[in-house]
C-alpha cells in the first residue's frame, strides 16, 4: 500500500488495485464515500464483490491506499477496530444450519462485541424486529426460506448500528414488502452511516441511492448522483416500433414498441420512426456499462 | 480499549457462548455419563476405594467423555471452519477455532470434574494410596484430546467426519472384535491397540512421580500438536509451515518421550518406595511381633491386615522372632523394590478385596505357613503329605468367622490342595474344624515343639488330640479321595496339575 493521505471520509479509497492470479480484478479504484447510501452497479465481474470484499476487509488489496473510519485494514490492530464498527452482509451468505434464528444473531452480536447477555439479547431482538423474524426467532435456519436468510443475513450486518455497512446483492430473494421494508432500514440508518450497496436492482439504487458508483472491468466508470447518471443517458434513449437492427441495444417493451440505446457520441443511421423519450437510471446503467464497452 | 484486552473480552465472551451452547447439547450429558458407566460398571464389582482405583475410573470416565465430545464438538467446528470462515468480525477465524477449543477443554474438565466428584464421593473417602501431582492433569488431558481431534479432523475437512467416525466406529469395533474372535487371536490385541494411543507407556502408575510425569509430558505433547494441526489447516502459507513445522518437532518429542518411558520403565522394573509420592521413611512398622511393610499411602491398611492376623496367630503356642511373617504390600501394576526376608514374606497387594472369607483365608494361612516354616510352594517344590503343619495352617483357616460350611471346606481344601496331602490328612482337617478351639489350643501349647517341626506327623496329632481316622492311606489322596472327602468341590478334576507329584517332603 502506498502513504496514507489526510482524509476524513470514512471510506477513501485510492488507486486500489486486487489480482486473483493474473486476473485484475479491480485496477485502480478511487472513492471516498460518506455517510448516505452509495449504489455501486456493474455487470457481472466488474469488481463489485471485489471492492466490497476490500472494504470488508475480507480481502487484502494488491495495491493502492485505503482507509476506513480513518484507519489502515493493512494493518491487523487497526483492522480489527475497523471490524467492530463495520457491518458486512456479503453475497449468497452461508449460515450453520443448525443455528435457530435468535442463536445465529447472538453469535455475531458475541463477535461484534455488543455489551452484556441482556443488551446483546435486546440487540439481537430488535434487529430480529427489524427484518420482521420476530415470529421466527427459535426456527433452525435449515428451516428457514431463501428470502428469510436474506433478511437474516441483513439483520446480523445491522447489529450494532455500523458505522460503515456494506451490503452485497442484499435484495435478493426479498419479497416486495420486504424490499420497501428493507429500503425503510437502509434509508433510517445512513443518516448517520456510510451504507454501500452492491446490486442489481435498479429500482433499490433508485429508491435509495444519494449516490451511484458505476464499475467496469475493475475501474470506476461513473461516479455521481442517479441524477447526473440519468443526464448522461438523455439523448440516447429512443423507442420505435419495430427492431432497430444490428448494432443497437434495444429490447421489446410490453406495449410491443422497442426501446433503443444509442452510444454517446453515436447518432443512430437510421432515425426513422425512433422517438427520443426520457431515460430511466436502468438505461443510464446499461448505456454506461453495456453501450459505452460495446462501442470500444 | 486495547487491542489485545478487546481481543481477549471477545475471546472470553465467545468461549463462554460456546461453553454454554455445548452444556446445553442434550446429549452431551447422558451421552458421558452412560460412557462412564458403561466403561467404569465392570470395575464396580471391586469397590474404587483406593486412589489407583478412583483413578483408573477417572481415566475411563475421561475417554468417554473424550469420545462423546470428539462427536458432538464436531458441530460447532464446522460452524466455524466450513460457514463461518469468511465471516468478517474482530475475532478471526484462527481466534474463533482457539476459543472453541478452549470451551471444549473446559467443558470436558467440568464433566470430568463432576463425575471426578462423583466417583469419590461414592467411593466413601478418604481413600488410600496416593497420586503424583503430575498425575492430576493426565485424564483431564484425555478427555479434552477427544473435542481437540474432533476440531482438527474439521478444520482439515471442513465436514462432519468425525460425526461419521463416531457413527461407524461402535459396529466396525464390534465387527473387528468379531472378526479377532473368529480368527482366534487373543481379544487382548485390539484392547491393546486402543490403550496405546491412550497410554503407550508399559506402567500405568499414578503414585510414580517419574511415570505420571512422563505420561503427563505424552499427554501435554499431544493435545499441543493437536492445536498446532488444528491452526496449521487455515491461514497463510508461512503460518501454515510454522505451525507444521512446529508439530513435526513436538511429533517427534512424542515418539521421544514414549520410547525413553518404555525403556526406562520397562514392565518388570522394580520401583522402590522413594520414587513413589508421598513416601516418607521407613515404610515398615512392627506390631505385636508381625512386621507390616504397606506401601505409601497405605498405612491405614495395617489395622485391617493386623486385625486378621493378630488374632490368629494368637492361637500357636510361641512363634520364634525368626518365623514371624514380614507382611509386605506389592503394587497390582508394579513390582515393589522392597528388601524383606524371603523365607518370612507374606504378600498382600494395593487392591481392596474386603474382608472375604477366601482373601482372609490366604492372608492367615501364608503367615501361619511362615510361623510354622512350611515352604511357599512358589520357592520351592515340596510335598507336604502327612505334615501336621500343614493340619495346624489348616486349623487355623477353620476358626474364622462368617463363613457357610462349604466355604469353610472349600478354604480348608484350597489350602492343602497342592501340598498332596494324604486321606488321612483330609479327614483330619476336617475333623479340627468340628473340634473346640481351646482342645486344639490346649494340644497345641503342650506338643507345640513337635507339631511346629517338620518331623511332626498328622497322625501324631490325631492321636494327640484323640480324634480316631478312619482314612489310614498316607499316600497323596487319590481324585477317589478327594471326591469322596470333599465331594461338590472338583478338586478330583485338577489334580493332574499339581506340580509336584514326586517331590521331597516340606522341611
Amino acid at each position: 500500500m502506498t502513504t496514507a493521505t489526510t482524509t476524513t471520509a470514512p471510506v477513501h479509497v485510492r488507486g486500489l488495485v486486487h489480482r486473483y492470479g493474473t486476473h485484475g480484478a479491480l485496477d485502480g479504484v478511487d472513492l471516498d464515500l460518506g455517510p448516505g447510501v452509495t449504489g455501486l452497479l456493474g455487470r457481472n465481474g466488474a469488481g463489485k464483490t471485489t471492492l466490497l470484499r476490500c472494504l470488508a476487509t475480507d480481502l487484502e488489496a494488491t495495491n493502492g491506499e485505503l482507509r476506513l473510519l480513518g484507519r489502515d485494514p493493512g494493518r491487523a490492530a487497526e483492522r480489527t477496530e475497523i471490524r467492530r464498527r463495520l457491518g458486512y452482509l456479503p453475497q449468497n451468505p452461508e449460515f450453520y444450519p443448525y443455528f435457530t434464528a435468535f442463536g445465529l444473531l447472538d453469535y455475531m452480536a458475541v463477535l461484534k462485541e455488543l455489551g452484556g447477555r441482556r443488551a446483546r439479547h435486546d440487540e439481537v431482538r430488535r434487529n430480529l424486529d427489524r427484518v420482521g423474524l420476530h415470529d421466527r426467532r427459535h426456527s433452525r435456519i435449515r428451516r428457514l426460506s431463501g428470502g428469510m436468510r436474506q433478511r437474516l443475513g441483513l439483520a446480523s450486518a445491522l447489529l450494532g448500528d455500523p458505522e460503515v455497512l456494506l451490503l452485497d446483492e442484499p435484495t435478493i430473494g426479498l419479497d416486495p414488502e420486504q424490499r420497501i421494508r428493507f429500503r425503510g432500514l437502509v434509508s433510517e440508518l445512513a443518516v448517520h452511516s456510510t451504507v454501500v450497496l452492491s446490486t442489481h436492482q435498479i429500482e433499490d439504487v433508485a429508491a435509495l441511492c444519494q449516490r451511484v458508483v458505476c464499475l467496469d472491468a475493475g475501474r470506476v466508470a461513473f461516479d455521481g448522483t442517479p441524477d447526473e447518471l440519468v443526464d448522461r443517458a438523455r439523448g440516447h434513449v429512443w423507442e420505435r416500433d419495430g427492431h432497430p437492427g444490428e448494432g443497437y441495444t434495444a429490447w421489446r417493451l410490453a406495449d410491443g414498441r422497442y426501446r433503443v440505446l444509442t452510444p454517446a457520441g453515436v447518432a443512430p443511421g437510421d432515425t426513422d420512426g425512433l422517438e427520443p423519450v426520457e431515460p430511466s437510471l436502468e438505461d443510464a446503467y446499461l448505456l454506461i456499462t453495456g453501450v459505452e464497452e460495446g462501442r470500444r | 480499549m486495547s487491542r489485545v484486552a478487546g481481543n481477549t473480552a471477545t475471546f472470553a465472551r465467545l468461549t463462554w457462548f460456546n461453553v454454554v451452547r455445548l452444556l446445553r447439547n442434550p446429549l452431551l450429558v447422558p451421552g458421558s455419563v452412560a460412557g462412564s458407566f458403561l466403561f467404569v460398571y465392570p470395575l464396580w464389582s471391586v469397590p474404587a476405594v483406593t486412589w489407583r482405583s478412583w483413578y483408573n475410573d477417572l481415566t475411563y470416565s475421561a475417554i468417554a467423555v473424550g469420545a462423546v465430545m470428539f462427536a458432538l464438538v464436531a458441530f460447532p467446528a464446522t460452524r466455524e471452519v466450513r460457514y463461518a470462515h469468511r465471516l468478517v468480525s474482530p475475532l478471526g477465524l484462527k481466534g474463533r477455532v482457539l476459543s472453541l477449543m478452549t470451551a471444549s477443554v473446559l467443558v470436558s474438565t467440568l464433566l470430568l470434574g463432576a463425575l471426578a466428584g462423583l466417583v469419590y464421593w461414592l467411593s466413601g473417602p478418604p481413600l488410600p494410596g496416593t497420586l503424583s501431582p503430575p498425575a492430576h492433569p493426565a485424564p483431564f488431558l484425555v478427555a479434552a484430546a477427544g473435542p481437540l481431534l474432533s476440531i482438527a479432523l474439521v478444520a482439515w475437512t471442513r465436514s462432519y467426519v468425525p460425526v461419521v467416525v463416531a457413527v461407524l466406529a461402535v459396529p466396525a469395533y464390534t465387527l473387528y472384535g468379531a472378526s479377532m474372535m473368529a480368527s482366534r487371536l487373543d481379544g487382548m490385541a485390539r484392547v491393546d491397540l486402543a490403550r496405546f494411543a491412550m497410554d503407550p507407556f508399559h506402567l500405568h502408575l499414578p503414585s510414580v512421580t517419574g511415570v505420571a510425569a512422563l505420561y503427563l509430558v505424552y499427554l501435554v505433547l499431544v493435545v499441543a500438536v493437536l492445536v498446532l494441526l488444528t491452526l496449521a489447516a487455515r491461514g497463510h502459507r508461512a503460518f501454515r509451515a510454522v505451525c507444521l513445522g512446529t508439530a513435526a518437532v513436538l511429533l517427534a518429542g512424542v515418539v521421544g518421550t514414549v520410547a525413553h518411558g518404555r525403556q526406562t520403565y520397562a514392565r518388570a522394573t522394580p520401583i522402590p518406595d522413594s520414587q513413589v509420592h508421598g513416601a516418607r521413611g521407613p515404610s515398615c512398622q512392627v506390631r505385636d511381633g508381625i512386621t507390616y511393610c504397606p506401601l505409601p499411602g497405605y498405612e491405614s491398611w495395617v489395622e485391617g491386615w493386623h486385625g486378621v492376623l493378630e488374632p490368629n496367630l494368637a492361637l500357636l503356642p510361641e512363634v520364634p522372632d525368626e518365623r514371624m511373617p514380614v507382611v509386605w504390600q506389592n503394587s497390582f501394576s508394579y513390582n515393589r523394590d522392597l528388601e524383606v526376608p524371603e523365607d518370612r514374606d507374606v504378600m498382600v497387594h494395593d487392591y481392596r478385596e474386603g474382608h472375604q472369607p477366601h482373601w482372609r483365608a490366604q492372608l492367615v494361612g501364608d503367615a501361619a505357613r511362615v510361623a510354622l516354616g512350611v515352604p511357599d510352594l512358589y520357592d520351592s517344590l515340596c510335598q507336604g503329605t502327612n505334615d501336621a503343619r500343614l493340619m495346624v495352617v489348616a486349623w487355623l483357616l477353620s476358626t474364622g468367622d462368617g463363613m457357610s460350611r462349604f466355604e469353610e471346606r472349600e478354604i480348608i481344601a484350597t489350602s492343602l490342595f497342592s501340598y498332596r496331602p494324604s486321606p488321612a490328612d483330609l479327614e483330619l482337617s476336617l475333623a479340627l474344624a468340628e473340634l473346640p478351639v481351646e482342645r486344639v489350643s490346649e494340644v497345641l501349647e503342650r506338643n507345640w515343639e513337635r507339631l511346629s517341626s517338620s518331623g511332626g506327623t498328622s497322625q501324631e496329632f490325631a492321636e494327640l488330640l484323640g480324634v480316631r481316622l478312619r482314612e489310614t492311606s498316607a499316600r497323596p489322596a487319590s481324585p477317589e479321595d478327594w471326591a469322596r472327602l470333599f465331594p461338590g468341590h472338583g478338586y478330583e478334576h485338577h489334580l493332574g496339575e499339581v506340580r509336584v507329584p514326586s517331590a521331597p517332603a516340606c522341611d
